[in-house]
């Protein structure tokens, strides 16, 4: 088979819709699925609510990748699924035995669960099926609260994307509280900040001592205390319809504060959170110590050759954008969508680095990009990994959470110690457990 | 509560044992869904997809198209795909979302072929069918659309199809090449391994082969199909174990009209075992594993258990289906086996109690890439060196 692959200059990406959700691919086209595309699938996002259990309902198929990676993940226990009949999807009895499932787990595993998701897909979508009724019935009958979310990807260009969706199922559960604490909630992401980084520091030094984060609560009453935080700090976009909701319905303000690394980039992110918060945030001691050891990491690291992919914990335009402030060459992006935070950074590699190339990760051309993989020295997500396959690879996996200069550090450690100790690329997809 | 599973993942779907088929001939699959089944497909029922060019797309399809059966933008991207890519033919395959609107694809299919003037096979697939009734269609088609028996014959022609080896079944290439090799011993050059290995060509070809063997319950249909249309006889069944592997040459042979090698000597049972002893997968290598356990082993009791298709003929009197994951734990109750062989998967919804042992055998149409790097050498000497390790008192 043959095809060009498909790309486009950075220049014209930044021709792309004018705001919104905008894919880097034409609309009319089949999707490509590359090895190492992907992120944290709807199960693993909705397990992340302590003591709960997911009953996942849906023709067989439809379970699969989810229930592979989530034993892989360690979810077995927590993880249930029940395989509508095509006989019983026709009459609708399906939903009955929704119901009598979930009283069967209910009723039946031990520990009790605290808490029930159920997660119905696209079929039932298009059936229309009543899944909010449902989860009244099961919580009527067994006390314990029941929420729906939906993997349904037939809705993934739309306002409640499951990637979405699932957020706002998940900090459904917090209660109102008309308690304030001086807290804040970090959310949208998967993984508490890191603890080394500054943010911790500096927000305790303007009186906010403790920062919630969901994947940090053991039980499901320590979840409920996010409920009772004055702010709520969303990192990645997905979350986005969930503090739209916590604000509307709690009366927790939120303020968008994505990971970023670019020194400056990061600079003017805390600023505006420091005026969301209230206070100036004393940012320069971190800063200058930052770029002191930016500095040393330059030197070691060299000019050296860098794709950035999109299945990393950053904005790939960002990202290529902090690289190239550095002295890094990074001609290639792989990417398929593009975020209204995306915008200026795309704009300053037009300018700056109009040479940049992005290949659209789903094009169906990108099947034969391995006849002709570029040189680079350092590929940085798993996809980007795959498409440039004598580049060592830094995962930026979703599953730690670095931040703010000192995130940038670490990243740059990693990259040093790819560079000196590389890992096996299929080995490193296959331990991912990332699913499309 | 039958369709409710709380240890078992669900196997490999219809679509997923198509796309196995047809993954290396060469075509452009495309799986009409919203992504997450091709996904499904490539990362999790597929172990060739890494470093693969095959041309195998989801078809993007989101909620209003298919509200509004919309088909006229499938039909678009399809055609806009086949001129970038040119493939050789195309296969368009069925998901749950357009199973809910009913899509016809038979009508899509011979739209998309008069555009594209490029054959299209299409498959009803709906993802509540599991992987070997997918491959079962596969393999038919591939015997009813592409087997031409005006194929020129050459040196190259095969000798032997094996008709059934997937990696959702056998596994890695490696144990693929374990079966072909045992063949090989039997003097036969020219072997096609439909859907792992062989070419277009060569499954053209493939009614010039002296003999088809099939190799898991998928192949059946297909070998059914060319002995009725092309008069090739068929063996069912694949050599595990060493004994086995002697009276499979021997068959083979036979059945393709070729003189005996050596007489069978080595061939006769040894001493009883008395171990109650039950094999839970697929039916042919199921069966295979059995034959290995009686004439190397002398195990007297085996029976075979799965979830997946029975045929009738190869089935033991007392084998038997299993309906849903809870039917494990109650016949694990009830007969009390000394042996219980399958994926590892299977351990804990067994439930087993006191001595039983459970023998662990992956099955990548289950266990998926949980297990599928772990190569165990089954076919001739190999099955018997392996039990004969796992059997120890």
């Amino acid at each position: 088979m043959s095809g060009q692959p498909f790309s486009l200059a950075i220049g014209d990406v930044d021709k792309l819709g004018p705001s919104g959700y905008p894919r880097l691919m034409p609309r009319n086209y089949m999707h490509y699925c590359p090895p190492g595309m992907g992120g944290w699938g709807i199960v693993r996002v909705g397990l992340l609510v302590p003591e709960s259990v997911m009953l996942f309902v849906s023709p067989a198929a439809c379970g699969r990748h989810g229930a592979i990676a989530g034993f892989q993940l360690g979810f077995k226990k927590r993880l249930f699924f029940f395989h509508i009949s095509e006989n019983d999807m026709v009459t609708g009895q399906h939903l009955e035995k929704v119901i009598q499932a979930a009283g069967e787990i209910i009723n039946t595993i031990k520990p009790r669960l605290r808490a029930l998701i159920i997660c119905a897909t696209c079929v039932d979508d298009l059936l229309g099926s009543d899944y909010d009724a449902i989860a009244l019935r099961v919580e009527a009958e067994h006390k314990i609260p029941v929420r729906i979310c939906h993997m349904d990807p037939i809705t993934r260009e739309g306002k409640t994307a499951p990637e979405f969706s699932v957020q706002q199922a998940v900090y459904s559960f917090l209660p109102v509280s008309k308690e304030r604490e001086r807290s804040v909630n970090i959310i949208g992401n998967f993984a508490p900040i890191d603890q080394d980084s500054e943010f911790h520091g500096l927000l305790l030094s303007v009186g906010f001592e403790k920062i919630r984060h969901i994947a940090a609560c053991s039980s499901l009453e320590e979840f409920y205390q996010m409920g009772r935080s004055s702010y709520n700090i969303l990192l990645k976009h997905p979350g986005h319809l969930a503090a739209r909701d916590l604000q509307r319905g709690h009366g927790i303000p939120f303020c968008f504060a994505p990971p970023a690394y670019s020194i400056d980039t990061i600079t003017a992110v805390y600023e505006q959170l420091g005026e969301f918060l209230g206070h100036k945030l004393p940012l320069e001691s971190y800063r200058e110590e930052a770029l002191e050891e930016l500095k040393q990491y330059r030197l070691s690291l060299g000019r050296i050759c860098i794709a950035v992919g999109e299945s990393i914990n950053a904005s790939p335009f960002e990202l290529a954008r902090a690289l190239a402030e550095y002295g890094f060459n990074v001609p290639y992006i792989f990417a398929d969508n593009i975020l209204p935070f995306d915008k200026e950074h795309i704009r300053w590699l037009q300018y700056k680095r109009p040479e940049t190339r992005v290949f659209p990760n789903m094009h169906p051309t990108m099947v034969g990009f391995l006849e002709n993989s570029p040189e680079v020295d350092l590929a940085i997500g798993l996809d980007a990994g795959y498409y440039c396959s004598g580049a060592r690879v830094v995962p930026h996996s979703l599953d730690v959470q670095p931040y703010g200069y000192r995130g940038v550090l670490n990243l740059m450690r990693a990259m040093v110690q790819t560079l000196s100790r590389p890992r096996d690329h299929r080995e490193q997809v296959y331990a991912s457990s990332i699913v499309i | 509560m039958e369709g409710l599973y709380k240890f078992l993942p669900p196997f490999a779907p219809d679509y997923s044992g198509v796309c196995s088929v047809l993954f290396e001939l060469g075509g452009m699959l495309v799986i009409h869904d919203a992504g997450g089944c091709t996904g499904n497909f490539t990362g999790y029922d597929e172990p060739r997809w890494y470093g693969s060019a095959s041309a195998v797309f989801s078809s993007g399809l989101r909620e209003r198209e298919t509200i509004l059966g919309d088909e006229e933008q499938f039909m678009r991207r399809l055609q806009d795909a086949a001129e970038a890519m040119k493939p050789s033919f195309i296969t368009i395959l069925g998901s749950p979302a357009p199973m809910v609107a009913g899509m016809d694809y038979r009508a899509v299919a011979a739209a998309i072929s008069r555009r594209t003037r490029l054959p299209v096979l299409t498959f009803d697939t709906d993802g509540m069918k599991k992987y070997d009734v997918g491959q079962s269609e596969a393999f038919l088609k591939l015997a009813r659309s592409f087997v031409n028996p005006r194929f020129p014959e050459s040196q190259d022609s095969p000798q032997v199809n094996i008709i059934g080896a997937t990696p959702l079944d056998i596994g890695s290439k490696r144990a693929i090449e374990g079966l072909i090799n045992q063949i090989e011993k039997a003097g036969f050059s020219n072997i096609s391994c439909w859907g792992t290995g062989s070419s277009r060509d060569e499954i053209a070809g493939a009614a010039q082969a002296k003999i088809n063997i099939v190799a898991s319950w998928s192949g059946l249909a297909a070998a059914r199909y060319m002995l009725a249309s092309y008069q090739t006889p068929f063996y069912v069944g694949i050599p595990v174990g060493t004994r086995p592997g002697i009276l499979f040459r021997r068959d083979i042979r036979r059945l393709a009209g070729l003189a005996e090698d050596s007489p069978p000597t080595a061939v006769c049972r040894v001493g009883k075992d008395p171990r109650k002893t039950l094999v839970i997968g697929e039916q042919v290598m199921s069966n295979a594993l059995r034959t290995c356990l009686q004439m190397d082993f002398g195990l007297e009791q085996v029976q075979v258990a799965t979830f997946l298709n029975l045929d009738e003929s190869l089935r033991d009197e007392a084998d038997f289906i299993l309906k849903c994951e809870e039917d494990l734990a109650v016949i694990a109750a009830q007969k009390n086996y000394d042996l219980v062989i399958g994926d590892p998967l299977y351990e804990e919804a067994l439930d087993l109690k006191g001595e039983t042992r459970f023998i662990k055998l992956a099955h990548p149409a289950l266990s998926s890439r949980l297990f599928w790097d772990h190569y165990v050498d089954l076919f001739g000497e190999g099955g018997t060196s392996f039990f004969a390790e796992h059997l120890e008192p």
